[in-house]
């Protein structure tokens, strides 16, 4: 998976992922740095918790499991090199794999999820070291979800988009959207449209704390 | 954490003692007597609801890794490694005990394959027994 690959983590870190289960993006974490760092695996509900569990056993990633709101990881301080921020979205990305979230798409869901993934980059940002590195991604393609909750981090914070460089195809971020502008450092991130790898669609952002 | 139990005696040198392993990880007993490998937990985490990875269990006649503990720890195991074939491999992942023809001097011992480490069996007559779990056995 990508986010992890721009994740790019060390070893010997404190690494946060906010949004782990099913844990998939987790083991491919801790496979990048062999298990040489604290990894602390974060979900907000106790059904996706077992699966979370038992993944990361079948890997042989070595985790600690929490069970508490994303929301509230800011209050923790600054304590994680890298933090990934896989938020919840209305996974119009995966319609060619599932109809069903086309089916189920609402703009009005899309508006509380947008609610939710801004106050979850806040805390997630706030969470990081100086210096530390922050990757948001969804697996959606609506600018409401995606451009619009990295400015608004960038209008909160001090936050530094980074270019990525990632082996795959991708197409302009959008930089306007029903009338509302939004800061020209999202040109940074990666948008990929289904058509462009033959992939399902999903946006990246890499973000630095500066020091 | 919930579950965890004081350790009965010292995880560490029994894997220092049985396979010459050194390690820097914390051992806890979590529930059904397994022994459970992780870090230190950082202070500020409250509400860790499950931590490491589950390595094994203390037997009467010393301690059996499981198929992750074996993958995980066998890089630093010294002794009591015994290497096999692609057709003990073969075996072995069916859930088939493996013959094995040099003689250890082990109650236990991690299978390697190719660098691999694929789990740990008791020797009993000159063969490894199987604990390869069910839902991981190739059919």
């Amino acid at each position: 998976m990508i986010p992890p690959v721009v994740l790019n983590a060390e070893k010997g870190k404190a690494i946060l992922d906010v949004a782990a289960a099913p844990g998939a993006k987790t083991t491919q974490i801790a496979q990048y740095v062999e298990n040489e760092a604290t990894i602390v695996a974060n979900d907000v509900k106790y059904s996706r918790i077992n699966i979370l569990i038992s993944n990361l056993q079948r890997c042989c990633a070595m985790a600690h499991v929490t069970m508490c709101d994303g929301r509230k990881f800011g209050r923790f301080g600054e304590r994680f090199d890298y933090v990934l921020l896989d938020a919840p979205c209305s996974n119009v990305g995966m319609a060619r794999k599932n109809y069903k979230y086309a089916k189920i798409w609402s703009l009005r869901e899309v508006m509380a999820l947008s609610r939710l993934q801004k106050q979850l980059i806040l805390s997630a940002y706030d969470s990081l070291k100086k210096g530390g590195i922050l990757v948001y991604s969804t697996c959606t393609l609506d600018p409401l979800e995606d451009e619009e909750v990295v400015d608004h981090l960038l209008a909160n914070r001090d936050a530094e988009v980074e270019e990525i460089d990632a082996p795959v195809k991708g197409v302009e971020p959008i930089t306007e959207f029903e009338g509302r502008k939004y800061s020209e450092e999202v040109r940074k991130c990666l948008r990929v449209h289904p058509q462009c790898n033959d992939t399902e669609g999903f946006f990246v952002a890499r973000i630095r704390k500066p020091e | 954490m919930p579950g965890v139990k004081k350790i009965r005696g010292d995880v560490r040198e029994l894997l220092q003692e049985q396979f010459g392993i050194e390690c820097d990880y914390v051992f806890y007993e979590g529930g059904k007597g397994k022994i459970y490998a992780t870090r230190e937990i950082p202070e500020f985490l409250r509400k860790v609801v499950h931590s490491g990875i589950y390595v094994g269990r203390i037997e009467r006649d010393g301690f059996r890794l499981s198929m992750d503990g074996a993958a995980l720890l066998g890089k630093h195991a010294k002794k009591c490694v015994v290497d096999i074939g692609d057709e003990d491999v073969e075996k072995w992942m069916r859930g088939e005990d493996i013959s094995i023809s040099q003689s250890v001097d082990c109650r236990y011992v991690i299978l390697r394959w190719r660098g691999f480490y694929v789990g740990c069996g008791k020797v009993v007559n000159g063969a490894v027994k199987n604990y390869v779990p069910k839902n991981r056995r190739i059919v």
